[in-house]
């Protein structure tokens, strides 16, 4: 696990993700609408996923080590998953912050639980394709 | 008595190209004793790396069996064969198998970690790896800094960190001039001799098959030992 954050957090990936949680926080934070915070949800989704594009030979190479190396599916997957989830935490903690400023608590709950599935579901396809 | 560690038996393997199976292993055969380093040299696309990945158990066969180590891979689950790549067979593939982004240490530490040693055991096996293999002082090297030589050393100290019975090389040598292949040919020979391990070795360079002690030709999927 400990290799799985080191690996996201400095990964190349990560200044991406950083540089659009500031961008997408003065949005939000000038344009408070709620059509608005939708949209950044949805962006924020394409973000995440550019940022592990931008570092798919790292996580292709930690995935490949992991599966010669012997880790199980569960392993892999939580591994993988770790990874994913210190590249939302960042745009996460933002928009909640800026949710709960603005009493969007139901779009607050909303954002959390759509991260957490989109965490858990992004591993399948990323470990399938590497293990194929 | 030696021990044979691996048996392969009548094994066959198709691939789907273009929507029509092709055999890429045609009824291959082979066997091998504890200790021993065994060569299969072949053109590019012969069916070697697939025969490799067979009995890394990274892929299964379509027909026949292998046996690695008394286990019969063909029976195993996915997770049977992740626990033997753990414990018993080491693969590394031509592409080094290493993490370009982490250090020498942090490499060799993944496989430690996945057979849950502690800290203490792993600095220990890492640090004496390391001096075995003449790495010592470039543990905090990132990877990709290192030289083909270097990375090559790094990848067999990654795959002998859990001690396996059988190692599996896919093109050791096809990165590094001949000077700096020689010296990782000779350090799998003393390898061989000093911690028993059985190697298989694919290449399509003539000249690694001087370094075996038994030597396999694989041409378009059909498997014939040479002398």
């Amino acid at each position: 696990m400990t290799k799985s954050i080191k690996l996201s957090i400095t990964g190349k990936g990560m200044i991406y993700v950083c540089l659009y949680v500031i961008a997408s926080s003065i949005y939000i934070s000038i344009f408070v609408k709620l059509l608005v915070f939708l949209n950044m949800i949805i962006l924020s989704f394409f973000a995440i996923i550019a940022s592990i594009l931008s570092d798919r030979k790292t996580l292709y190479q930690y995935i490949s080590v992991l599966i010669f190396s012997g880790a199980k599916k569960k392993t892999i997957l939580f591994c993988t998953r770790t990874y994913i989830l210190i590249r939302v935490i960042p745009i996460f903690l933002a928009y909640t912050t800026l949710f709960i400023y603005f009493n969007f608590y139901l779009i607050t709950i909303i954002t959390g639980l759509t991260y957490v599935f989109f965490v858990l579901y992004l591993s399948y396809p990323i470990y399938k394709a590497i293990k194929k | 008595m030696r021990k044979v560690i691996v048996i392969v038996r009548n094994v066959w393997k198709y691939y789907s190209i273009s929507g029509k199976m092709v055999a890429v292993l045609k009824n291959v055969n082979m066997y091998m004793y504890r200790g021993e380093i065994v060569c299969i040299h072949g053109p590019s696309g012969a069916g070697k790396t697939t025969l490799l990945k067979i009995l890394a158990g990274l892929e299964r066969p379509d027909q026949g069996e292998v046996i690695v180590d008394g286990y019969n891979l063909t029976l195993l689950d996915d997770d049977d064969l992740a626990s033997l790549r753990a414990n018993v067979i080491s693969y590394i593939p031509q592409d080094y198998g290493l993490i370009d982004d982490l250090t020498v240490y942090e490499n060799i530490e993944i496989p430690l970690m996945i057979i849950g040693l502690e800290d203490e055991e792993r600095r220990s096996r890492i640090v004496s790896l390391l001096e075995y293999m003449g790495l010592r002082g470039r543990e905090n090297a990132k990877v990709k800094l290192l030289s083909g030589g270097e990375k090559q050393r790094v990848a067999i100290a990654r795959a002998l960190a859990v001690t396996p019975s059988l190692l599996l090389a896919d093109e050791l040598t096809a990165n590094l001039d001949w000077e700096n292949a020689k010296k990782v040919l000779e350090m799998i020979l003393r390898i061989s001799k000093d911690f028993e391990t059985s190697i298989v070795m694919v290449s399509h360079d003539p000249r690694v098959l001087e370094y075996a002690h038994r030597k396999y030709v694989i041409y378009d999927g059909v498997l014939k030992e040479v002398s």
